[in-house]
C-alpha cells in the first residue's frame, strides 16, 4: 500500500513515517504542494494523508487539483483547523476523511486501514476481534476458527461494527449502511439482524448501549489488524 | 474647574457686569462734564438776569433768603435745588448791595469777570462774577459744588438701575443657554455611561456639534483602538493553542514510536506519555474555553435534535467507558432546542469526560433528555462520589479542582471542563444545576434550556 504524506513539518513528517513504516506501509512524504503534484503526475499513490497548512498552496486547493487530475484514491486530511466549517470545506473538496491535530497514531493507523481495505487490494483484507475474524474481501466470517454462514444484510452489519470497534454505532447509522435510500425499512429491522447476528457470535460480542446503539468491544490485549 | 456651566456663567456675568461698570463710568464722567456746563450757563444766565431785573440799587444791603420774603425765585421744585442758588451785587465802589440766599459780609469772590471757585460756609462753591458796565455793578451768581455732583450722580445711578436689576436676570439666562449649549456633552457622557463593559462598538450621535465632534471621533478611536487589541488579547491564547497542536502531535507520534522501539516497557517512557496527553488535552481544553466565551463565540443558533446529538457524542466518545468499564444509558426521545451544534457537542463532551473520570469502574452513568415545565432539560447522572456542597460553586471556576491539587481519584484533568460547560450555558440563555442525584451517591447535572421549540 503506498501512502503519500504531504507535510511541510519535517519533525512530524519524520515521525509518522517512521510509525507507518514500522506498521507496514510503504510510505513517502513531500512537503509541498508542488512536489504533491509531481508525484501524482508519474507514481499516483494508493492513499494521500494531507497537511492543510503548507507553504506554497492552501491544502483544499490542492486538494480541487488533485481532483481535477482524475486522482480518485482516498485522501485523509491532517489538520489543526477543527472547526465544523473547515471539515465540511475539506469533506466537499473531495476528502475522504478527517483527522484534527493532535491526534493518535492508533487513531490515524486505524483510519488508514479502513481506507485500505475500502481499497480491497490486499489479498487478507482481514478484521480480526478476540477470536472472531471477518475476511473483508471474501465476505467470510470465522468463529473460533470455523467458517460461519451469513446474510447479506448480517455481514454488512457486522462488518460496520467490526470496522469501528470500540465505536457505537447508533441504529440510525447502521440503518443507513444496510438500505440504500428510499428502501422500505421495518423500524426493528436493525433489532432483527443482530438479534440473528448474536446467535451466531460469542455472548457478549455485540453489546447494547441503551438509548444510543450498538457496539463490539476491541479485546485489551489485542489490536485490530 | 468643578463645571463649565457655572464657570461660563460666572465668567460671563462678570464681563457683563465689568463692561457696565466701565460704560457707567464713562456715562458718569460725561453727565458730570454735562452739568458743568449746563449749570456754567445757568450761573450766566442768572448773572444776566439779575442785571436786567434788578435796575435799582438801595443804599442798605439788602439780605434776603427764599424764606420769608416776597422775592422767592422757584429755582425749581424739587426741595433739594431750593437755596441753591446765591447771588450778590456789589455797586462801583465794590460795595455789597445785594445778597441773596446768603449772609456773606463780604463778595464772595474776587471781582475779576468770569468764573472761580471758592470755599465758603463749609462748602466748596463755583461762582460767576458779571461786571454790569451799564449799570456800574458786579453780579456774583454761586452754586455749590456737591448739588451739581447730586444731580449728576442721580442721572447716572437712574441709567444704571435697570443694568443692576438686569444682571441677575441675565445670570439666569446665561446658566439655562449655556446649559443648553452642554446638552450634547451630557448626552456623549450619558451614552458612554450607559454602555456596556463588553460593548466597544462606537458612540453614535445625532447632530454632533462641531466642537464635541473631535471628541466623540477621539473617543470612538479610542474605543475601536481598544477592542482590537481585547480582540488580539482573546485571539492570542487561541492562536497559540491553535499553534501548539502541531508541536503536540510530533510528541504523540514521536513517544508512540519511542515505546514501540523500548524492547522492555519503560515506566518514564509511560509517564512521558501521560505528561504529552495530559498537555495535549489542557490546549484542547484552552481552545474550547476560548472559542466557547460568550463575548468571543460567533453563535450559529439553529433546531438542533437534543437526543440525537446526545446519542452522536455518545458514541463519538464511548471509549473512555469502554476503559473504566462503566455503563452509560441514553433516556429520552427526540426533543428539539435552539442552539448551536458544535456548542453544545462541547457541553456534552466535557460532561461526560466528567462523569466518567470522576465515576469508580463499573460505574454507571445515565443521560437523560426530558421536556419539562419549566424548558428542556439534558441531564447527566453518575453514581460516583459526588462534589461536596461547598465545593460546587467553585468547581466552576477555571482550573479549580474539586478536592485540591491532591484529587480523590488522582484522575488527569485541567479543571476547565465545567468552566466551558458554563460558557455554553450562558451562551444559550440555560441554567446549570449541580444536585445530589435522586439515590445513592453521585452527581446529576441538570442543563435547562428555556423557550423548547414546539415538536410538530
Amino acid at each position: 500500500m503506498q501512502v503519500l504524506l504531504v507535510e511541510d513539518d519535517n519533525l512530524l513528517a519524520d515521525a509518522v513515517v517512521v510509525a507507518l513504516k514500522r506498521h507496514n506501509f510503504a510510505i513517502n512524504r513531500v512537503s509541498n504542494g508542488k512536489d504533491a503534484m509531481l508525484v501524482i503526475d508519474t507514481t499516483p499513490p494508493d492513499i494521500i494523508i494531507l497537511d492543510l497548512g503548507l507553504p506554497d498552496i492552501d491544502g483544499i486547493d490542492l486538494l480541487h487539483k488533485f481532483r481535477a487530475r482524475d486522482f480518485s484514491n482516498p485522501v485523509l486530511i491532517l489538520t489543526a483547523r477543527d472547526s465544523i466549517e473547515d471539515k465540511v470545506k475539506g469533506l466537499d473538496a473531495g476528502a475522504d476523511d478527517y483527522l484534527p491535530k493532535p491526534f493518535d497514531i492508533d487513531e490515524l493507523l486505524a483510519r488508514l486501514r479502513a481506507m485500505e481495505r475500502r481499497l480491497s487490494k490486499t489479498p487478507s483484507a482481514t478484521i480480526s476481534l478476540g477470536n472472531v475474524t471477518l475476511n473483508t474481501s471474501a465476505h467470510q466470517l470465522a468463529v473460533e476458527g470455523s467458517e460461519v454462514e451469513l446474510a447479506r444484510r448480517e455481514y454488512m452489519l457486522l462488518k460496520a461494527l467490526m470496522e469501528s470497534g470500540n465505536k457505537i454505532q447508533t441504529r440510525e447509522s447502521l440503518e443507513n449502511k444496510l438500505y440504500s435510500w428510499g428502501e422500505e425499512i421495518s423500524s426493528n429491522a436493525v433489532e432483527v439482524h443482530i438479534h440473528h447476528l448474536r446467535k451466531k457470535l460469542p455472548a457478549g460480542f455485540i453489546q447494547t448501549v441503551r438509548g444510543v446503539g450498538y457496539i463490539i468491544k476491541v479485546p485489551k490485549s489485542a489490536t485490530s489488524q | 474647574m468643578p463645571s463649565i456651566r457655572l464657570f461660563l456663567t460666572l465668567t460671563i456675568i462678570a464681563i457683563i457686569t465689568l463692561v457696565n461698570f466701565l460704560s457707567s463710568l464713562r456715562g458718569y464722567r460725561q453727565s458730570m462734564l454735562e452739568a458743568d456746563i449746563l449749570f456754567n450757563e445757568q450761573l450766566l444766565e442768572y448773572a444776566l438776569l439779575i442785571s436786567a431785573t434788578l435796575p435799582v440799587l438801595p443804599d442798605t444791603v439788602l439780605n434776603l433768603n427764599n424764606s420769608g420774603t416776597s422775592f422767592n425765585p422757584r429755582l425749581d421744585n424739587t426741595p433739594e435745588f431750593q437755596n441753591t442758588l446765591v447771588f450778590q451785587v456789589l455797586d462801583e465802589n465794590r460795595e455789597l448791595v445785594f445778597n441773596f440766599n446768603t449772609n456773606a459780609a463780604a463778595a464772595l469772590t474776587s471781582l475779576d469777570p468770569g468764573y472761580n471757585d471758592i470755599n465758603f460756609d463749609g462748602y466748596r462753591w463755583h461762582t460767576y462774577t458779571y461786571l454790569d458796565l451799564a449799570n456800574q455793578r458786579w453780579i456774583i451768581t454761586a452754586q455749590r459744588y456737591d448739588i451739581r455732583y447730586t444731580l449728576a450722580e442721580r442721572v447716572v445711578l437712574e441709567s444704571l438701575f435697570p443694568i443692576v436689576i438686569g444682571i441677575p436676570i441675565a445670570g439666569f439666562i446665561v446658566w439655562l443657554l449655556v446649559g443648553a449649549g452642554l446638552r450634547p456633552v451630557s448626552r456623549l457622557a450619558n451614552e458612554l455611561k450607559l454602555k456596556e463593559a463588553s460593548d466597544l462598538s462606537p458612540v453614535e450621535l445625532d447632530a454632533t456639534p462641531r466642537e464635541l465632534k473631535s471628541l466623540k471621533d477621539s473617543t470612538n478611536e479610542l474605543l475601536t483602538r481598544l477592542k482590537a487589541s481585547f480582540e488580539r488579547e482573546k485571539r492570542f491564547a487561541a492562536d497559540a493553542a491553535h499553534e501548539l497542536r502541531t508541536p503536540i502531535s510530533i510528541l504523540k507520534v514521536q513517544i508512540h514510536n519511542l515505546l514501540e522501539e523500548l524492547q522492555d516497557k519503560s515506566v518514564s517512557a509511560q509517564q512521558l506519555k501521560t505528561g504529552i496527553d495530559r498537555m495535549g488535552h489542557l490546549v484542547e481544553q484552552i481552545l474550547d474555553l476560548n472559542k466557547t466565551s460568550p463575548d468571543l463565540y460567533m453563535a450559529q443558533f439553529e433546531q438542533l435534535n437534543l437526543h440525537e446529538l446526545c446519542k452522536e457524542v455518545v458514541s463519538g466518545s464511548y471509549e473512555q467507558f469502554i476503559k473504566k468499564n462503566q455503563q452509560l444509558e441514553l433516556l429520552g426521545d427526540k426533543t428539539l432546542i435552539n442552539g448551536d451544534r458544535f456548542a453544545i457537542a462541547t457541553l456534552l463532551k466535557n460532561l461526560l469526560s466528567n462523569a466518567s473520570k470522576y465515576t469508580q469502574e463499573q460505574g454507571k452513568i445515565i443521560v437523560g433528555v426530558s421536556k419539562e415545565v419549566t424548558g428542556v432539560q439534558l441531564k447527566v447522572i453518575d453514581n460516583g462520589p459526588g462534589i461536596p456542597i461547598e465545593d460546587r460553586e467553585r468547581v466552576l471556576e477555571r482550573f479549580y479542582r474539586a478536592g485540591g491539587v491532591q484529587h480523590q481519584n488522582d484522575q488527569p484533568g485541567c479543571g476547565l471542563g465545567l468552566a466551558i460547560v458554563q460558557h455554553i450555558v450562558n451562551l444559550h440563555h440555560a441554567t446549570m444545576d449541580l444536585d445530589d442525584p435522586e439515590s445513592g451517591t453521585g452527581l446529576c447535572v441538570t442543563i435547562t434550556f428555556k423557550n423548547p421549540i414546539k415538536d410538530n
